[in-house]
């Protein structure tokens, strides 16, 4: 093992609180929006545009486990427009790193809809960012009201045996009925994903950060989708998408954290596998 | 409508007594053993916190303290209620688990000579949660009730099992599986066989997890062999029948886990999948719709990687 697999082991065999009794938080208006700035430095100030007529983000306006917040982006072009999703960009305003990731969407991959999890650390609006073929942003915001996630404790220690870098795919059978060259896969990692604002609960320091940081998921040799993410994802990041089937039967994944290792799994299309 | 507010509201005052500034009402419950029966409630300015139950143990030379409630403001009025009845010393205070409703009156034991006592993983919990749960409850229970709070983690530890001697007496104190959290600890008294089970076992409440469902469930079968006459519950009145109680508790896990495993062999997303988890069991707990989804959640992330 890698030298820092120690530390690592370390780190994720505490075992953690998930949040707080709900209601502990009362209705409070976010603080001064951070959002104008985001736009300067993420997206260079490029014009973006209201994209609630073509994507749908989903996301809860309560969270129930701030450290652990489902949200979803699925594209909603009406029929005959072949525009395709080429990046997509998650924001979560609030959060001390607010780009929780960009997803970059292999050419011949199809993808309309993602999902994963986030942390929110304060009441937030959450935006997503998508690029489409035609060049041109488009966005779409939701305010969810969660605290804590940066900072809550991990959820669970993980039990002997279970491994930093496990990763999980399954097929979640077909997208639509009508359309079975379309396929929905789950891709799960086992991993911290520490966002360097939890404490050790040991030493009292601070865990360093130690996050998922790439990630690039194929379907044979044709690239489904890379993520280029940062402690706002969520501990054991989790990631559901559709694609076009392209009559490969391998799924293959690659990811690395940003204490450089390397996480590699392949699987065959039709059963799932760990 | 209005009826129903009223008797509300006489119900939290004869309940939560001590939430108004009134002397706290221990309850005998056997032989130099008492009980404070918080309200079945989320922790607020009106309740002061006292939402968990507490517990007092007084043998020949001294007692022992099972939680202390949700602000210090609560554990003052537990620490009168004991000088009530009895003039000798407080020697142990015991935490059942991290959560806020069982420590936030900690420091009003401070000073006293007592010795802490919590699960081996409660300083460490504590040292994570602590300041968490400060912040987060800030809005909820306000500057007044939180100032003086502080997390007093314990210096004696159970790790497996511990007894504490309080003269004539003895507690028998055990750690369980992470379950509802991972610093869960129950304590009886051998000589009663009276169970203060902590949050491993609650009546009306809808149980919660904050850990692992999974390890909730063996808890519940290790629970139902314990060798007791009166089981005390964290939260919610003290069952008739403990045996009976448990089972309702573990049926309702019981209900959640076959439904999030039925969800996730039909390829049901997490948001979707804890919309209708354990929904069929809502009838049967008070608090159903500000815990159940959160517990779905948990046991979701839990569940999906079996």
């Amino acid at each position: 093992m890698k030298p820092d697999r120690r530390h690592m082991l370390k780190a994720i065999g505490q075992v953690g609180l998930l949040a707080l009794p709900s209601g502990a938080f009362a209705d409070a208006p976010v603080a001064n929006d951070p959002w104008p700035g985001l736009v300067t430095g993420i997206f260079h100030d490029r014009k973006l545009e209201d994209g609630a007529h073509i994507m749908a983000l989903n996301a809860p306006v309560r969270a129930e486990n701030a450290a652990i917040v489902p949200v979803s982006v699925r594209l909603r072009l009406p029929p005959g427009d072949q525009r395709l999703l080429q990046k997509l960009w998650l924001v979560v305003d609030q959060n001390p790193s607010p780009l929780v990731g960009t997803f970059t969407i292999g050419h011949k991959s199809g993808m309309t809809a993602l999902a994963t999890r986030v942390r929110v650390d304060a009441y937030s609006n959450v935006h997503a960012v998508a690029k489409l073929s035609d060049g041109r942003l488009y966005m779409v915001k939701r305010f969810v009201k969660a605290a804590g996630g940066c900072s809550a404790p991990m959820i669970e220690a993980m039990a002997p045996g279970q491994q930093i870098g496990q990763m999980r795919f399954r097929e979640v059978g077909s997208f639509t009925a009508a359309s079975p060259d379309r396929a929905e896969g789950i891709l799960m990692i086992r991993h911290p994903n520490n966002s360097g604002m939890q404490m050790d609960q040991v030493s009292l320091l601070y865990i360093p950060t130690d996050v998922i940081e790439r990630l690039d998921v194929w379907q044979g040799d044709d690239l489904i989708m890379s993520m280029d993410g940062g402690i706002s994802i969520a501990q054991n990041p989790h990631f559901r998408f559709n694609y076009i089937r392209n009559g490969t039967k391998l799924i293959r994944a690659l990811a690395r954290d940003t204490k450089g290792m390397v996480y590699e799994h392949d699987w065959t299309i039709g059963k799932s596998s760990t | 409508m209005p009826r129903q507010s009223c008797a509300l509201a006489l119900a939290a005052i004869c309940i939560g007594s001590g939430a108004f500034g009134a002397p706290m009402h221990l309850r005998r419950i056997a032989d130099g053993v008492y009980e404070f029966q918080g309200a079945i409630a989320l922790m607020d300015r009106a309740n002061s916190g006292a939402i968990a139950n507490l517990g007092v143990v007084i043998g020949n030379k001294g007692s022992a303290v099972i939680d202390t409630g949700g602000s210090v403001k609560e554990g003052r009025e537990l620490l009168s209620a004991i000088r009530a009845i009895s003039k000798k010393p407080v020697l142990y205070v015991i935490n059942t688990h991290v959560h806020p409703d069982h420590i936030f009156g900690n420091a009003a034991f401070l000073g006293l000579g007592a010795t802490f006592v919590g699960h081996a993983n409660l300083p460490r919990a504590m040292a994570a949660q602590g300041p968490y749960y400060l912040k987060s409850f800030l809005p909820a229970m306000g500057h007044r009730l939180l100032a003086d709070v502080k997390i007093v983690p314990p210096t004696l530890l159970v790790k497996d099992h511990r007894t504490l001697d309080l003269g004539g007496r003895k507690l028998a104190l055990k750690t369980w599986a992470a379950s509802h959290t991972d610093t869960d600890i129950t304590i009886e008294d051998e000589k009663t066989k009276v169970l203060f089970a902590g949050d491993l076992l609650f009546v009306s409440h809808i149980p919660v997890i904050d850990n692992s469902l999974k390890g909730f469930i063996l808890d519940t079968q290790r629970l139902q062999k314990q060798d007791a006459r009166v089981v005390v519950p964290g939260h919610g009145p003290i069952p008739g029948d403990w045996h009976r109680a448990v089972a309702d508790e573990r049926h309702y896990f019981d209900v959640l886990q076959a439904d999030l495993k039925a969800s996730l062999q039909h390829g049901l997303g997490m948001r979707a999948a804890v919309r209708s988890a354990g929904s069929s069991q809502a009838h049967k707990w008070k608090l159903f719709d500000d815990y159940n989804k959160r517990n779905a959640t948990t046991a979701y992330a839990e569940l999906e990687w079996n």
